[in-house]
């Protein structure tokens, strides 16, 4: 039986380690990049900050993944091999192309605002403001052809 | 107090409000004027957080009905396949624009003559060249004298540079032979007038943490208010007030206490752009005017005209520095901006160069499009895709129709009551030829600077509605304009209007500078009749 849901919990104990599954499966280590998974990034506490509202949807999705492995494997979706888990993801997606979309626009969001994740893509972990960033002001020779032909705007 | 009697009161704080407030201060008039949104705090702007892409979708919504701000008002654009977007503060839009600044050009003001469609404006190209010179130096604005697709300028700071991305995108205009050239720029790349230069912050259209950016909050409205202007914010003008002689009084609106207040004017500017202006000169009923205030034409709010827009993405095999720099300024090709009847369509476009997409951008694109698929092959797409990538803008000339236009809705109304706008629009299909041979030229310039992948946003695009214009047009002929060839009413003799309504055309590019130069022109036509102002 799963746990009742209470109103200051978002997620159920079983949905949290779906979850955590889930976001493994949606961007894993990528070590040779120093790239974490997006598991270790904090995106429930992302999404429970942002948009607490989508937990709504993301909660029955994440039951649909234990339902689909309980009816297929008869076994619990996290207890399922990486490849079973992959397969009953992918099935449920195959069905409904919008399944855990919602979520995964929120995990790439998160995932690309960590500060690990931006050092590892070469970028300043920090704000624009106001250290900013250096581009080169370009080599204006390159305008010559466009010069050489002269005016070009219509009399009127 | 209220119930003076001022000498001119603007109505809305933006790009032509500032401009004109600036210009009549040196009159030493009493000037007011009245803002419905408040001061923004460049601290709160999003590229001062990390989480700044997340932040942009928030408080920087570009979209009036998705921010909801106390200033906002909603629109109702369900009958059109272009939303309209918008930002209410002092600054008007200037504070979350691109600041892409290319002026109209000379054939711009004579499409009747030159090409047989819509009007032509009363005035042209050179007798606003010194106002578009004057609004340079009030800005600020940065570029790259020589431009041969303009007539000869000098901006009066350096250009933005072009990084890696722009010299790679004009190789490949060089390749095709084609027309490119950095781009005026209304961002200071050097300091000015006490303000910082750019530090290529990259989200400009979410508001500059820097104030490198010239949104008019900084530029003009400093200045003016040293001049002696007044400016009340979060005032929200219900409407016009008219005497038995058909001239304005004032305005009614209800203060930054939700009180009702009525300011008394000798001349009342309106200055509320393309679909501001139609709004509340519609509200503006009277027993004299029962169509709304300066309308006995019919035409207030009609001839509305949008710059339907196309998008294209280049995707490319090496990294460019393509997000970092101003987002919305780096170059511009008019290759295609006169008509050319062989192409199926007359007038023409200007194709926009922006930077490439920030990493969350690059991610949440790639993910929903499904080009940035899930699991471990994630890392492999998003690097081939993040910080490779050039943008391409088609900004389409709209020609009027009467039947694209702002009416009030029935229904919807603002926080005080005020109906809001309805648009009622369609894309003409002289613009959508336009779009696909637009959108279809600026997939062969990325190919031809070696981009391994295009992708054509459909079109026109939704949520570009920046450039409203055309709803109260400028003319000799009080039966086919709403105002004269100096900006008055022909209904109303001391009402102005200053913004963007009064075009009779769109051209083809971004047009605030072009909004800014008529607001001083106008200005100046009014400095100039002071003692015959209302003959």
């Amino acid at each position: 039986m799963s746990q009742p849901i209470v109103s200051d919990t978002l997620l159920t104990p079983i949905q949290h380690e779906i979850l955590d599954v889930v976001l493994d499966q949606m961007i894993p280590t990528d070590s040779a990049r120093n790239k974490p998974s997006a598991r270790d990034v904090g995106v429930f506490e992302y999404i429970a900050d942002r948009s607490p509202e989508s937990f709504q949807e993301i909660a029955r999705q994440l039951d649909d993944l234990d339902a689909q492995a309980f009816m297929s494997r008869k076994t619990p979706y996290t207890e399922l091999s990486r490849d079973l888990q992959d397969e009953t993801l992918n099935r449920l997606r195959e069905e409904d192309p919008r399944f855990l979309t919602d979520l995964a626009l929120h995990t790439v969001a998160c995932y690309y605002l960590d500060s690990r994740v931006m050092t590892a893509i070469g970028l300043p972990s920090r704000a624009p403001y106001p250290d900013g960033y250096t581009i080169q002001r370009g080599d204006l020779t390159l305008l010559d052809p466009v010069r050489d032909r002269g005016e070009i705007w219509r009399r009127a | 107090m209220p119930d003076d009697v001022v000498d001119v009161l603007i109505i809305g704080a933006g790009a032509s409000g500032a401009a004109v407030a600036w210009s009549l201060a040196e009159t030493r008039m009493r000037i007011v004027c009245l803002e419905q949104g408040d001061w923004m705090n460049p601290a709160l702007y999003p590229s001062n957080f990390q989480d700044w892409e997340v932040h942009r979708g928030e408080t920087s919504a570009i979209s009036p009905n998705h921010r909801d701000r106390e200033a906002d008002y909603p629109i109702n654009d369900s009958e059109s396949p272009i939303s309209i977007v918008n930002f209410n503060a002092v600054g008007g839009s200037t504070i979350l624009y691109s600041a892409h600044f290319p002026r109209f050009h000379p054939s711009d003001f004579r499409v009747r003559t030159l090409d047989g469609v819509a009007d032509d404006w009363p005035i042209d190209y050179f007798t606003l060249e010194p106002f578009f010179a004057e609004n340079d130096r009030n800005m600020g604005v940065s570029g790259l004298h020589g431009d041969p697709a303009i007539p000869e300028h000098q901006p009066p700071l350096p250009h933005i540079p072009l990084g890696k991305m722009g010299e790679t995108i004009g190789r490949g205009f060089n390749k095709l032979g084609w027309h490119w050239w950095p781009s005026d720029s209304a961002i200071i790349t050097e300091p000015y007038e006490g303000r910082g230069q750019c530090l290529n912050l990259g989200p400009c259209n979410t508001g500059c943490a820097q104030g490198a950016k010239s949104s008019v909050d900084i530029s003009y409205w400093p200045v003016a208010q040293r001049m002696g202007v007044e400016l009340r914010t979060n005032c929200r003008v219900n409407q016009i007030t008219v005497d038995a002689n058909d001239m304005a009084t004032g305005v009614e609106y209800w203060d930054a206490d939700g009180i009702l207040q009525h300011q008394r004017a000798e001349v009342v500017i309106v200055a509320c752009n393309g679909v501001g202006t139609p709004r509340l000169l519609l509200h503006s009923r009277s027993t004299r005017f029962p169509d709304g205030l300066a309308n006995r034409s019919g035409l207030v709010g009609k001839n509305l005209m949008l710059h339907p827009w196309g998008s294209v993405s280049g995707r490319f095999d090496e990294p460019l520095d393509s997000h970092f720099g101003p987002q919305g300024c780096c170059l511009l090709s008019q290759e295609f901006y006169e008509t050319d009847e062989s192409r199926g369509y007359v007038r023409g476009y200007n194709l926009q160069i922006t930077r490439g997409s920030p990493p969350v951008a690059t991610a949440r694109y790639g993910v929903a499009s499904g080009a940035i698929p899930w699991g471990p092959a994630h890392h492999d797409e998003f690097e081939k895709r993040y910080d490779r990538s050039i943008h391409i803008g088609v900004c389409a000339e709209d020609l009027p129709e009467e039947h694209n236009q702002v009416v009030l809705d029935d229904v919807l109304t603002d926080s005080n009551g005020i109906p809001a706008p309805k648009i009622v629009y369609r894309t003409s299909e002289n613009s959508m030829r336009m779009l696909a041979h637009g959108t279809a030229r600026a997939a062969e310039a990325l190919e031809a600077a070696g981009a391994v992948e295009t992708s054509v946003a459909p079109y026109p695009i939704r949520m570009a509605g920046w450039h409203l214009l055309g709803t109260a047009r400028m003319g000799s002929d009080p039966e086919r304009s709403v105002v004269n060839e100096w900006g008055r009413s022909h209904d109303v003799r001391n009402l102005f209007i200053v913004d963007g309504s009064v075009f009779v055309t769109s051209g083809g590019v971004n047009p605030t500078t072009t909004i800014q130069a008529v607001a001083l022109y106008i200005a100046d036509a009014m400095k100039k009749r002071l003692a015959t102002l209302f003959d």
